[in-house]
C-alpha cells in the first residue's frame, strides 16, 4: 500500500470510517479509540486512550476477551466473532429505535494483531454494526416456520392436512412396531353433506365443517391428530388408545355432532357422521393398512345406516 | 477453456507446500490445546462439480452420521472455500481441552468457530507463504452441528466445473477429538497456484 | 570412504530436492526410501549410516522408523528433516535418539550447518 495520503489523512479516515475500530495492547490498554467507538459508548477518546479497557467497560467479558487477543498475539492470525455465536462486544444501542424490534445493537468483530512503532504487540479489533443482517435473518426465519406450519394445515379449518397426518401416522406406527404400545385410528365422514351443500349453499356447508371441527376438537386429547381428510371426511390419529378407548372416544364424538346442531344465519343445520374405526395389531403390515381398515369400517357404518360407529373387523 | 489439472510433478510440488503449511498448522493447535498433534499425509484430487461430495465422503471416510462443519472463504491471489469437518465426539469434548471451565462464557459453536480459523489461517498462509502469493480470509461461519455430510457440503447451484481437492487431517493423540480440513481451490486461481509451485521449486 | 547415505520422504520432489542439498565433494552412497518400512529394510541392509528422515510418511512414519531402529538395535546416525515442527515432536524424535531437527523448508547451508552440528559431515 503505497503512501499517498499523509498521516493525517489517514488518520482521519481511521477516525471516522463507519466502523468501531479500537487498538488494545496485550493487556487491554487503550490506544486507538475511533468515532465510531466514541459516539456509540458515549465515552471519549481522550478519557479512555492509556486506560484499561474494563475500567471504562466493566460488563465485558473480561477473560475471554483477554485470551482472545493473546491467542491472536500467539499465533498471529486474525480472529473473527459473529453475531450468530456472540450478538456482540460492546453493549451499545442500535441505530433503529422505531423500526427495529431488537434491544441492542448486532455486532462483528475482526482480531488483527500487529507490531507498533516500538516493537510493542498490539490488537486492532473492528467492529462492524450488522444489525439489519440480524433484523432480516430473524425474519426470514420466522417467515420460514410459518410457511412450514402453512404447509401442514387445511385452510378452513385449521386442523392439520392429510399430508401432515400421514408423517405423523408414519411416525407413530413405527414407533409402536418397535417399542409396542397402542394405536387406533378413526375415519368420520358426514352424513348426506352434498344434500346440506344443495340446501343451504356452500358457505352453510363450510360453517358446518368449522363447527364440526370444533366439536371433535374439544373433546380429543392434545396427542391425538385430528386432519381433514378430504371434503367432508376427517381422520383422527389416536396414540396409546385401543379399541375399547377408541370406541368410548368415538362414540363421544358422533354424540356431540348429532346433539348439536350448526346454526347458520336463520337456518338451524342438523348433522350427523358415521366413523370407521380399527386398531394397530402385530399382524398390521403398514400405517396405509390401517388406514385402509378405519375406512373399511366406515364403509360399513354408512351401510348399515349412518350415523353410528363401526369397528373394523377382519372379515370386512 | 478447460483448465488442465496439474501435472505429476506439479503435484508432488503442491503436496511438499502443502506439508509444510499443514505443520504450520499442526504447531498451532499443538500450541494451543498442549497436545501432541498428529499429523496425516495430505491427499490432492481434481474434481467435478457432480462428484464433490462423494470424493469428500470418501477422504473423510464416514457414512451420513454425524458431522459438524466449518466453512471459511478465502481469496486474493488465491480463492476457494475450506471446510473444517469435526467428529461429533470431538466437539463436546473442545471446551475441555482449550482450557475453559464452564462458568466462562465460550459456546461450543464459537470454539469450533476458533478452532476452524486458527487451522485454517495456518495451514493456508503456510502454503501462501511458500509460494509467495497473497492471501485473505473472510470470517468462517457454522454450517452445521450433528448433521450428515452431504448437509454440510450443500449447496444451491453450482457455478463451477472443476476445481482443486485438498485434504488434510489433524487427530489429537488423546481424545477423540479429529478434524478433517477440506480445501477446495476454484479454477480460477490454478495459474497463480501453477506460478507460485514453480517459484517454489525453483527456490528450493 | 563412502558414508551410506539414507534419504526417507514419501515426496519424490522432497528427495529430488535432498539430493541437490547434499554438500558437494561428500563422499556418499546415496539409497533412497519411500516410506519407513523400505527405510528400516534398507537400514537392515546396511545402506544408512547417515539418515535424513521425514516424519510425515504413509505405511510407517518417521516415528516408526526411530522405534525400529531402537527396537532391533541398529545403528545409524538420524537427522530428522521435518515440516512437523510442533515442540512436542522435536522433542520425541530426539528422545528417540535422532541426532537433530531441521526443519523444511531448508536450504543447503542449513542442511550443512545441521550434518556439521552432528559431526556427521565437515567441509574438510
Amino acid at each position: 500500500m503505497t503512501a499517498a495520503l499523509g498521516d493525517n489523512s489517514l488518520g482521519f479516515i481511521i477516525d471516522r470510517v463507519d466502523v468501531g475500530i479500537l487498538v488494545v495492547t496485550e493487556n487491554l490498554e487503550v490506544v486507538l479509540w475511533n468515532r465510531f467507538m466514541e459516539a456509540n459508548s458515549k465515552v471519549a477518546a481522550e478519557t479512555i486512550v492509556g486506560t484499561n479497557l474494563l475500567e471504562s467497560f466493566p460488563d465485558l467479558p473480561g477473560k475471554w476477551l483477554a485470551k482472545k487477543v493473546r491467542s491472536v498475539q500467539l499465533l498471529n492470525n486474525f480472529a473473527f466473532t459473529s453475531w450468530q455465536q456472540r450478538p456482540y462486544l460492546f453493549h451499545f444501542r442500535h441505530h433503529r429505535p422505531i423500526t427495529g424490534g431488537v434491544t441492542h445493537m448486532y455486532q462483528n468483530c475482526t482480531f488483527i494483531p500487529f507490531e507498533g512503532a516500538g516493537g510493542e504487540s498490539l490488537v486492532c479489533i473492528t467492529l462492524f454494526d450488522v444489525t439489519d443482517t440480524a433484523i432480516s435473518h430473524r425474519e426470514v426465519q420466522q417467515a420460514h416456520a410459518d410457511l412450514e406450519e402453512l404447509s401442514h394445515r387445511d385452510p378452513l379449518t385449521g386442523i392439520y392436512n392429510r399430508r401432515y397426518m400421514e408423517t405423523e401416522l408414519d411416525k407413530e406406527f413405527q414407533r409402536v412396531v418397535r417399542y409396542g404400545g397402542k394405536l387406533s385410528v378413526l375415519f368420520l365422514d358426514l352424513d348426506f353433506f352434498k344434500k346440506v351443500n344443495d340446501t343451504y349453499g356452500h358457505q352453510a356447508g363450510d360453517q358446518v365443517l368449522i363447527e364440526v371441527t370444533q366439536r371433535i376438537t374439544s373433546i380429543a386429547r392434545a396427542t391425538d391428530c385430528l386432519a381433514r381428510y378430504g371434503g367432508e371426511e376427517f381422520a383422527i390419529m389416536l396414540p396409546e388408545t385401543d379399541t375399547t378407548g377408541g370406541l368410548i372416544f368415538a362414540n363421544r364424538v358422533r354424540e356431540v355432532i348429532e346433539k348439536t346442531p350448526v346454526h347458520y344465519e336463520e337456518h338451524v343445520i342438523a348433522v350427523t357422521a358415521s366413523l370407521g374405526l380399527s386398531e394397530y395389531v402385530e399382524s398390521t403390515e403398514s400405517y396405509d393398512a390401517l388406514l385402509d381398515q378405519s375406512d373399511k369400517a366406515l364403509y360399513v357404518a354408512k351401510k348399515q345406516g349412518r350415523n353410528r360407529v363401526v369397528c373394523f373387523l377382519p372379515d370386512m | 477453456m478447460k483448465t488442465e489439472p496439474l501435472n505429476e510433478e506439479e503435484n508432488e510440488i503442491l503436496q511438499e507446500v502443502i506439508n509444510i503449511g499443514m505443520g504450520q498448522a499442526g504447531a498451532s493447535l499443538a500450541k494451543l490445546l498442549d497436545v501432541f498433534v498428529n499429523l496425516s499425509v495430505p491427499r490432492v484430487s481434481w474434481v467435478n462439480d457432480d462428484d464433490f461430495v462423494v470424493k469428500v465422503g470418501e477422504l473423510v471416510a464416514c457414512s451420513g452420521e454425524s458431522w459438524a462443519g466449518v466453512r471459511q472463504a478465502f481469496y486474493n491471489q488465491l480463492e476457494g472455500e475450506a471446510f473444517a469437518i469435526y467428529g461429533a465426539n470431538g466437539c463436546h469434548q473442545l471446551s475441555g481441552l482449550m482450557g475453559y471451565d464452564e462458568s466462562e462464557e465460550m459456546a461450543q459453536e464459537e470454539l469450533l468457530l476458533d478452532v476452524t480459523n486458527i487451522l485454517i489461517g495456518a495451514c493456508l498462509m503456510g502454503v501462501a507463504k511458500q509460494i509467495g502469493k497473497q492471501l485473505d480470509f473472510a470470517a468462517p461461519n457454522l454450517v452445521g452441528i450433528d448433521k450428515p455430510l452431504a448437509e454440510l457440503l450443500y449447496s444451491r447451484d453450482r457455478e463451477w466445473d472443476q476445481c482443486l481437492l485438498i485434504e488434510v487431517n489433524f487427530c489429537l493423540e488423546e481424545g477423540d477429538f479429529s478434524c478433517h480440513l477440506v480445501m477446495l481451490m476454484s479454477e480460477a486461481s490454478i495459474g497463480q497456484l501453477r506460478s507460485g509451485l514453480i517459484e517454489f521449486m525453483e527456490s528450493y | 570412504m563412502s558414508v551410506a547415505l539414507l534419504i526417507v520422504d514419501d515426496s519424490g520432489f522432497s528427495r529430488k530436492a535432498m539430493l541437490k542439498s547434499i554438500p558437494e565433494g561428500w563422499d556418499v552412497n546415496i539409497t533412497q526410501a519411500a516410506n519407513g518400512e523400505e527405510a528400516l529394510t534398507a537400514l537392515r541392509k546396511g545402506l544408512g549410516e547417515v539418515v535424513l528422515l521425514d516424519l510425515t510418511m504413509p505405511v510407517l512414519d518417521g516415528f516408526g522408523v526411530l522405534e525400529g531402529i531402537r527396537d532391533e538395535g541398529l545403528t545409524a546416525k538420524v537427522v530428522v528433516v521435518s515440516a512437523d515442527i510442533q515442540p512436542k515432536a522435536k522433542f520425541r524424535v530426539m528422545s528417540l535418539g535422532a541426532l537433530a531437527f531441521l526443519q523444511k523448508p531448508f536450504n543447503k547451508e542449513s542442511l550443512a550447518a545441521t550434518l556439521a552440528e552432528c559431526g556427521v559431515y565437515s567441509e574438510d
